[in-house]
């Protein structure tokens, strides 16, 4: 098992180095550069601003020396906001969106198995069928959608939290985490609704009723653990995507995350920082997906023996 | 009296395209000790017949069951749901045709006995001796060893006697076996008979067996009964059964069993001229 997931580990860091060059170069063919203003920059002032960031040399001098600095754990300074590093930026606000996103994921899994679960134990009744159109809402509707709505009726008509803000109080960050939670929870309720409902008619479901389980016994303790396997496979990319933040949800509520960065820098051609929050990206994704088949592993002594081999 | 006594039983399942009505009104009882077989081809209901005996059947409107159950005299189609639980597993257990879906795949097979031992048991202090000492009985060996494994890790015939060592755990009155051999190889089919037959001279239960397959029945069984569209056609002792059938399904279906230096050709069953019946 352990071998298992060492080479995990070790396949990890080429897809990372991959990934890392490709964008490198990727964002550099890009037309426009992250000094183009909409007020044009006089030649002298471009030339400048170039070869203090280091932007007029050779692409692989710069990838060299990119490659250099990544090494060092520095991630260099950002071009759009003068004077931070790209280091700052994502510590500050990597923490309020890890801080949202791990929120918003206790959430979407509490609400998501929950539901799920009791929509599977009433798979004909009216509320099996009620719990089930309530998680398919909850997949169509969009943040920017139910995030207004929330404000709407929380902080206008019922006034129990504030429209915006973070870190003032510490009920400010219920409507975000929920609006970012719900579409999560709700694919959870679906995946793990239509796993437990397959997983009924199982034959071992038939042994321990023949044993003399009662049905409470039987579905926890049988059908659940059977049935959480789906939810694992999902909350590896979910988690990634979560915690990274959300760039809708943090700016209808006011929220200095990183979901932002993610679009704006982009936008910005903001090289340093497009690295940096790919990164973070990338290292997420490989390191939850990893943990997920951790978990699987954990769950089922059948994958874990495949893991083994 | 008998340990089992079965009266006018009917099965009906309601589908979308209609109802069906799998078992029509049979009688049949199973004495103390004695072993009884139902035979009969796919879809004659001797399935629903033995799931129904501590209701494993979908409950309505999906499936109905009507008639008595009577086990020691109390009816089980009208027992409540906890009274009902005391009877499975402790006074009749069961083993199932497909042992690899029949166990669950996340727990050791030792948790699983253990679980049923629980539950009948509460007050057993070493609840682990009795799950290896079932595991020994049954012919597993290194039962210490075995407890942790995991159903994916032992072989058909290996699940298939934990699911013996299963039922025979909490010292049931009745074992109801539904096609026990039917999932597994010619030498292991041998071997699940044999240890059966070795646990009935042991420990002395009731058993049914249902089976599509006439050699395993005059090797385990007294009695026998056959089933053809839902109803009993013929009852007997095995040996008078088998050896005079009476009535033509009984006849069909005895014709289609393969003997080694048979020269005749086996001859299908004549659907046609049964219709009437």
């Amino acid at each position: 098992m352990l071998k298992y997931f060492t080479s995990r580990i070790l396949e990890a860091i080429p897809v990372f180095f991959i990934i890392v060059t490709a964008v490198f170069f990727m964002v550099r063919f890009v037309p426009g550069g992250p000094f183009d203003k909409e007020r044009a920059v006089s030649e002298e002032t471009l030339a400048a601003l170039n070869s203090y960031y280091g932007l007029d040399e050779p692409l692989v001098v710069q990838y060299c020396s990119f490659l250099k600095n990544l090494a060092r754990g520095d991630l260099g300074p950002s071009f759009k906001y003068a004077g931070w590093s790209v280091n700052e930026i994502l510590r500050e606000k990597a923490l309020v969106s890890l801080e949202l996103g791990g929120c918003a994921l206790a959430i979407a899994l509490v609400l998501g198995l929950g539901v799920g679960f009791a929509a599977a134990a009433f798979p004909s009744g009216k509320i099996g069928a009620a719990l089930s159109g309530i998680s398919l809402v909850g997949i169509c509707l969009p943040a920017f959608v139910l995030g207004p709505v929330l404000i709407l009726i929380f902080c206008l008509r019922l006034n129990c939290f504030n429209a915006m803000g973070w870190s003032d109080f510490p009920s400010d960050i219920v409507l975000p985490a929920f609006t970012l939670a719900l579409f999560y929870a709700a694919w959870i309720a679906r995946l793990s609704r239509s796993r437990a409902v397959e997983e009924k008619s199982r034959g071992y479901v038939r042994t321990a009723v023949a044993k003399g389980c009662g049905k409470g016994r039987v579905y926890f303790v049988h059908i659940l653990r059977n049935a959480v396997e789906p939810v694992i496979s999902y909350i590896g990319p979910a988690a990634a995507g979560l915690l990274s933040g959300s760039f809708v949800v943090e700016t209808i509520f006011q929220i200095p995350g990183l979901g932002r960065f993610f679009i704006s820098s982009a936008l910005d051609n903001d090289y340093t920082m497009i690295m940096g929050c790919v990164m973070l990206y990338s290292v997420f994704i490989i390191a939850f997906n990893l943990l997920s088949d951790f978990l699987l592993a954990a769950v089922n002594p059948k994958i874990a023996k495949e893991m083994r081999k | 009296m008998n340990l089992l006594d079965v009266q006018n039983l009917r099965i009906k399942f309601s589908t979308r395209r209609g109802e069906t009505e799998a078992v029509k009104g049979i009688d049949f009882c199973i004495g103390e000790n004695e072993s009884v077989a139902i035979v009969g081809e796919s879809g004659s209901g001797k399935t629903v017949t033995a799931m129904s005996l501590t209701r494993l059947l979908p409950p309505p409107p999906v499936c109905s069951v009507s008639g008595k159950i009577l086990f020691e005299n109390s009816d089980v189609a009208a027992m409540d749901e906890s009274s009902l639980r005391k009877i499975r597993g402790r006074k009749i257990a069961y083993i199932f045709q497909e042992p690899s879906t029949s166990l669950n795949p996340v727990f050791t097979v030792g948790y699983q006995i253990a679980e049923a031992v629980r539950l009948h048991f509460p007050e057993t202090e070493d609840v682990r001796k009795v799950v290896v000492d079932a595991l020994a009985e049954v012919g597993i060996r290194n039962p210490e060893l075995r407890y942790k494994s995991y159903p994916h890790e032992l072989s058909g015939g290996m699940q298939q006697r934990v699911m013996i060592a299963m039922a025979l755990a909490c010292k049931p009155n009745l074992l109801v076996a539904d096609e026990p051999t039917t999932a597994l190889d010619v030498t292991i089919q041998k071997q699940i008979i044999d240890l059966l037959k070795s646990v009935r001279a042991r420990r002395g239960m009731s058993l049914l067996l249902i089976t599509h397959n006439f050699g395993i029945i005059s090797e385990l069984c007294e009695r026998v009964l056959v089933m053809f569209r839902g109803k009993i056609v013929e009852q007997g002792r095995c040996a008078d059964v088998l050896n005079n059938p009476q009535h033509p399904y009984t006849k069909a279906l005895i014709g289609c069993i393969p003997r080694l230096g048979m020269t005749k050709k086996l001859e299908p069953i004549d659907y046609e001229k049964l219709g009437a019946i």
